[in-house]
C-alpha cells in the first residue's frame, strides 16, 4: 500500500511492504494529511520513499521527508532548526536549539494545554512573515513496564493541540536548558546576539536572497530571548506572555555594491558580501557563510571602501577625521585592516604580486619591446 | 569621537584621554562569528562550530586543534560514541588522533565534550567533518569552522579538558 502526505506543499508518497505498516505511518503524519491510496495511484508526488517498517526506517523516513522540504524550499524561506509552538491568534513561538536542545520535549510539554504543535524540528517563515505548519510525527522516547520505546509519535497521540489555520513568525527563543534552574527565566538578546545565535541553526541561509535583512526583519519584530529552564512544563507562563505583543528592535540595511574589481597595487579592498546590516554602532555582515561584526575603526575602514581600493595613508586620513586624532592612530588603523584580511572582509594584494606577473608573464615581451626598439630604427 | 580638550598640550594627558574618549579606536575591529551551515537538523553527535588550535608548530610537534561536541543521548541505555577522524577541508590529511577517544553517555542525558585532534601540519579554517561511532554504527557530522582562536586566549571559548552532562528532562 502506499501513503501519501503533504509536508509543506510537497507531495510525499511512501511506499510500505503492508497495510498494517501503511495504517501506522498515516496514523504518524495525520496531521499533514497521510491517506493510505492503492499502490501504483499516482498523485503526483514529487518524493517517493520505501520504508521497512522498524522503528528506525520510519525514524529516517521523518529525516528524509525533512531534508527534501529544506531542499524544495531553502533559499526562499528561512528555514530555522527549531520548533514551533502557536498561540490562539497564530503567532507561532520559534523555538530554536540545537540538536538535543530539547525541541521536541518543549513541544510535547508545551502544546498539550498552551500552545498548537507547529513542528518540533523546522519551521519556515516566508518573507512576509507567514509560517506554514509541518506538524511531523514527534521522534519521542516512551516508558512502560515493558521497557523503553523509541518511537515516533503521532501529535494525536499525545494529545496535542492543532494550531490556527493561518500562522506567522513572532517571538524566537533560545533553549538553554540547565540543570537545577526553579525559576525559568527570560533573557532578551540583543538583535546582534540574535541574528549571531540563530545562524548556526539555519539551512541555506547563504542561499537567500538578502540573509542578514530577512533575519533581522523577523527577529527584530517580536524579539529574541534566552530561555533558561531545568523543567520547561514551567515555562509556559512566560512564552505566552512574550507573544502577546510585538517589542521590536532597530536596524537598517546597508546597501552594498559588490561590483569589484582586483587590484595588486597594497590597496585595501572589500571582499563581496552576501548581505549587510546596522545595528546601533556596529555592521553585521555575511561573507559567504561566516558573519562578522565590525565596529569603530574596523567599520570606518570598511565603509570607506564602499567606493572602491585605497591605500593605508588613505584609510588613516578618513579614520582620523572621523573619530580624531588618537598617538597611535597609524597602528591602530593598520591593525584594524590587517585584521579585517586575516578575517576575510578585506583583501590586500602586494604590489610584488603585480611584479611577479609581469616578469613571469610579460617580461620577455617588455625586453623584446626594448630590445626590438633600439635597432628597429636604424634596421 | 574624540574632543580637543586643554589636555592635548600635555603629551602624556593626550594619549590617556584620547584612548578613554575615543572609544571607536578601542574596540575590536572585527569579530567573526559561527558560520551558517548548510543544513541544520537533528542527529546524535552534533559538531558546534566552536574550536581553537593549541600553540604554533614548535618543537617539531604537529598542530593541535580543540573542538566541542554535543552527544545526545535520548535512549534509557548508555551509549558509547567513538571518534574515528576529524577532517578539515577534505584535502588536509585527517586528524586521526583523538582525545578522548570515545566517550559513554549515561542514558537521557547531552554530553558537552571538549576533542583534542593532533596530527595536521596545517591550521587553515573551514568545515571540519567529524567521523563517528555509536554502538558500531558508522556516522560523519560536518561544522563550518569560522576562526582557530588560540586555546588560552581570551577569543577562545573552549576549555580543555571539559565535560559537561546535562540530564534531558523528562
Amino acid at each position: 500500500m502506499n501513503v501519501v502526505f503533504e509536508a509543506m506543499g510537497l507531495s510525499i508518497a511512501v511506499t510500505c511492504r503492508s497495510a498494517a505498516l501503511a495504517d501506522r505511518i498515516a496514523e504518524e503524519w495525520a496531521w499533514c494529511g497521510a491517506r493510505v491510496r492503492a499502490p501504483g495511484a499516482n498523485d503526483g508526488q514529487v518524493a517517493t520513499f520505501e520504508v521497512a517498517g522498524d522503528e528506525r526506517s520510519r525514524y529516517a523516513l521523518a529525516s528524509a521527508v525533512t531534508m527534501r522540504v529544506i531542499g524544495h524550499l531553502g533559499g526562499q524561506r528561512l528555514m530555522l532548526h527549531a520548533a514551533g509552538l502557536a498561540n490562539d491568534d497564530g503567532v507561532v513561538v520559534v523555538v530554536i536549539g540545537r540538536s538535543g536542545a530539547g525541541k521536541t520535549t518543549a513541544a510535547v510539554a508545551l502544546c498539550q494545554e498552551a500552545f498548537g504543535y507547529v513542528s518540533d524540528e523546522l519551521v519556515a517563515i516566508s518573507e512576509s512573515g507567514t509560517v506554514q505548519a509541518y506538524p511531523k510525527p514527534l521522534s519521542q522516547i516512551t516508558v512502560d513496564e515493558t521497557g523503553e520505546h523509541k518511537q515516533q509519535t503521532s501529535p494525536d497521540a499525545l494529545s496535542l493541540r492543532r494550531p490556527p489555520t493561518v500562522l506567522s513568525a513572532g517571538p524566537f527563543v533560545i533553549l538553554d536548558r540547565q540543570p537545577a534552574v526553579h525559576t525559568p527565566t527570560l533573557t532578551r538578546l540583543t538583535l546582534t546576539e540574535a541574528v549571531l545565535a540563530v545562524i548556526p541553526q539555519t539551512s541555506y541561509l547563504s542561499e537567500m536572497d538578502r540573509p542578514l535583512q530577512r533575519l533581522c526583519g523577523h527577529l527584530s519584530r517580536w524579539g529574541a530571548y534566552r530561555l533558561r529552564y531545568t523543567d520547561v512544563s514551567t515555562t509556559a507562563g512566560l512564552l505566552s506572555s512574550l507573544s502577546e505583543a510585538p517589542r521590536p528592535d532597530h536596524w537598517t540595511p546597508v546597501h552594498v555594491d559588490n561590483d569589484l574589481f582586483a587590484v595588486w597595487d597594497g590597496r585595501y579592498r572589500r571582499r563581496p558580501v552576501r548581505d549587510a546590516v546596522a545595528v546601533e554602532d556596529e555592521v553585521l555582515l555575511l561573507i559567504e557563510r561566516t558573519p562578522m561584526r565590525i565596529a569603530g575603526i574596523g567599520r570606518t575602514v570598511w565603509e570607506a571602501l564602499a567606493g572602491g581600493p585605497a591605500t593605508a595613508d588613505e584609510l588613516l586620513r578618513i579614520s582620523v577625521e572621523k573619530h580624531g586624532e588618537h598617538p597611535s592612530a597609524a597602528a591602530l588603523v593598520q591593525q584594524a585592516s590587517t585584521s579585517m584580511v586575516a578575517a576575510g572582509a578585506l583583501d590586500r594584494a602586494l604590489p610584488q604580486t603585480l611584479d611577479d606577473v609581469m616578469a613571469g608573464r610579460s617580461g620577455d615581451h617588455a625586453n623584446g619591446a626594448d630590445a626590438a626598439g633600439a635597432p628597429s630604427p636604424g634596421g | 569621537m574624540t574632543s580637543k580638550s586643554e589636555a592635548t598640550k600635555d603629551k602624556k594627558g593626550i594619549s590617556r584621554r584620547t584612548v578613554v574618549a575615543g572609544t571607536a579606536w578601542a574596540v575590536p575591529a572585527i569579530v567573526v562569528a559561527s558560520a551558517a551551515p548548510a543544513i541544520a537538523v537533528s542527529g546524535p553527535v552534533v559538531l558546534s562550530g566552536t574550536a581553537c588550535k593549541g600553540p604554533g608548530q614548535s618543537g617539531g610537534f604537529a598542530f593541535a586543534y580543540y573542538f566541542q561536541v554535543t552527544l545526545t543521548n535520548n535512549t534509557n541505555s548508555s551509549q558509547t560514541y567513538t571518534f574515528n577522524s576529524i577532517t578539515i577541508n577534505g584535502s588536509q590529511p585527517p586528524l586521526t588522533s583523538i582525545t578522548p577517544s570515545s566517550v559513554t553517555v549515561a542514558p537521557q542525558t547531552v554530553t558537552v565534550v571538549t576533542l583534542l585532534a593532533q596530527g595536521s601540519t596545517n591550521s587553515a579554517n573551514g568545515t571540519a567533518v567529524l567521523a563517528y561511532m555509536i554502538g558500531g554504527v558508522p556516522g560523519t557530522t560536518q561544522a563550518t569552522i569560522a576562526d582557530f582562536p588560540p586555546i588560552q586566549g581570551a577569543q577562545c571559548q573552549l576549555t580543555y579538558p571539559s565535560r559537561t552532562d546535562t540530564p534531558i528532562t523528562p
